[in-house]
């Protein structure tokens, strides 16, 4: 039976420089990291960026955590600052590429309902990246990582209450946005 | 269905987790991408690089030939430039966690209260690597440079000097080139960054005693 090490060992690790721990813990999050840097900028060569960032981040302040509060928390909020600090600088055309991608992906449908999954895809994913910068983010954590209120206020550092109340607003303005297209 | 509960739904299923691209590990070892250029701002960016380039071939060549002389060519022109920065930071150990994961270079930095770190730099050189870590002394600034010895010559522990003036200290330790370049009145008070009590007297005594 292998052992699992635990974000405390590799951590730990890394805090002694071992080259292997960095892997480890990257290894352990990259998906995570990309999953939120992607949905949050809906651009897969930006998510790239992002997730650079934040990875460059981590490992030259992980000597700086000090274990006063989780790690995955204080991780997540390094990458939360990665994606609010990356400035947009090219059009969102990848939305609606990858919507197209991913109907054409999907098996057992007939081409209309390919066409008309695409084309919701592309307005979900279009409506969500026009949602201030506050409302995505909670957006993207509660949906693409399936975070509590809880666990996302911890993360920005900010109450309950204020995340019930950015996700009550986005959803208004999603819910608006989107309401022509439910079928 | 509420129309809550199909957005909802709708947004765990357009918003799902995915897995991140093989390249990204890779991304993070490498030096940062430099930023997407649109095709009409490319031609000046090209030009400057073409005039580096061409400038900088001897240059280069030497380097391959001496990585110490070198380095201290790239102190004395950093020497006379602005401090520049990749990261701006005051923690010793947050310097040494930066450049470890951007070059694979560890330097020690005890944290010394006689100097006041600023931050560090990668910079490029003939392919490799080098660490440039500024400081201040009193006034001065100054800049610690890194980099790894090629090949050849023998590993030791201590310093050996092999350049010692008023603004340029370039010595080699455990496979490292190492030159402190500063513009501080008193030769080695930049020696201060790793040791707080340099012996006075000359720089030679502090080379017998590490």
């Amino acid at each position: 039976m292998v052992l699992e090490e635990t974000d405390k060992d590799l951590v730990e690790g890394c805090q002694r420089g071992e080259p292997k721990a960095l892997r480890a813990l990257f290894e352990r999050h990259k998906d995570k990291v990309y999953s939120i840097a992607v949905r949050y900028s809906g651009d897969r060569t930006v998510a790239m960026d992002i997730a650079q960032d934040a990875f460059l981040k981590l490992f030259s302040g992980i000597r700086g955590f000090r274990g006063d509060s989780r790690f995955e928390a204080w991780f997540y909020r390094i990458v939360v600052n990665s994606c609010f600090d990356h400035k947009r600088k090219t059009r969102r055309l990848m939305p609606m590429v990858d919507g197209l991608l991913d109907g054409l992906r999907a098996p057992g449908q007939s081409a209309l309902d390919e066409m008309l999954r695409s084309e919701l895809s592309g307005r979900v994913r279009s409506a969500v990246a026009g949602l201030p910068p506050d409302q995505r983010i909670v957006i993207v954590l509660r949906y693409t990582q399936g975070l509590s209120y809880d666990e996302i206020a911890e993360i920005l550092g900010c109450s309950t209450g204020t995340v019930a109340s950015r996700l009550n607003r986005a959803h208004k303005i999603l819910g608006r946005r989107l309401g022509g297209d439910r079928v | 269905m509420s129309e809550l509960h199909w957005l909802e739904m709708e947004l765990a299923r357009q918003l799902s987790p995915v897995t991140a691209p093989e390249t990204l590990w890779g991304r993070i070892h490498e030096p940062r991408n430099p930023p997407r250029a649109s095709s009409f701002r490319l031609w000046p960016i090209a030009a400057a690089l073409l005039l580096t380039a061409s400038g900088g071939v001897a240059w280069r060549i030497s380097l391959a030939r001496d990585p110490v002389s070198a380095m201290e060519k790239l102190a004395e022109r950093e020497l006379n430039g602005p401090q520049r920065f990749d990261l701006r930071s005051q923690n010793p150990l947050e310097i040494r966690a930066w450049v470890k994961a951007k070059t694979n270079i560890d330097i020690e930095l005890p944290g010394s209260s006689a100097v006041r770190l600023l931050g560090a730099r990668l910079i490029r050189l003939d392919g490799g690597p080098i660490a440039a870590v500024a400081y201040k002394v009193g006034d001065s600034p100054a800049t610690l440079f890194v980099c790894r010895k090629r090949s050849g010559g023998a590993s030791t522990a201590k310093h050996v000097f092999s350049r010692a003036e008023s603004r340029l200290h370039t010595w080699t330790m455990r496979d490292q080139v190492f030159t402190i370049a500063s513009a501080a009145k008193d030769p080695q008070a930049a020696c201060q960054l790793c040791h707080a009590d340099p012996a006075p007297g000359g720089i030679l005594k502090v080379t017998r005693r590490l």
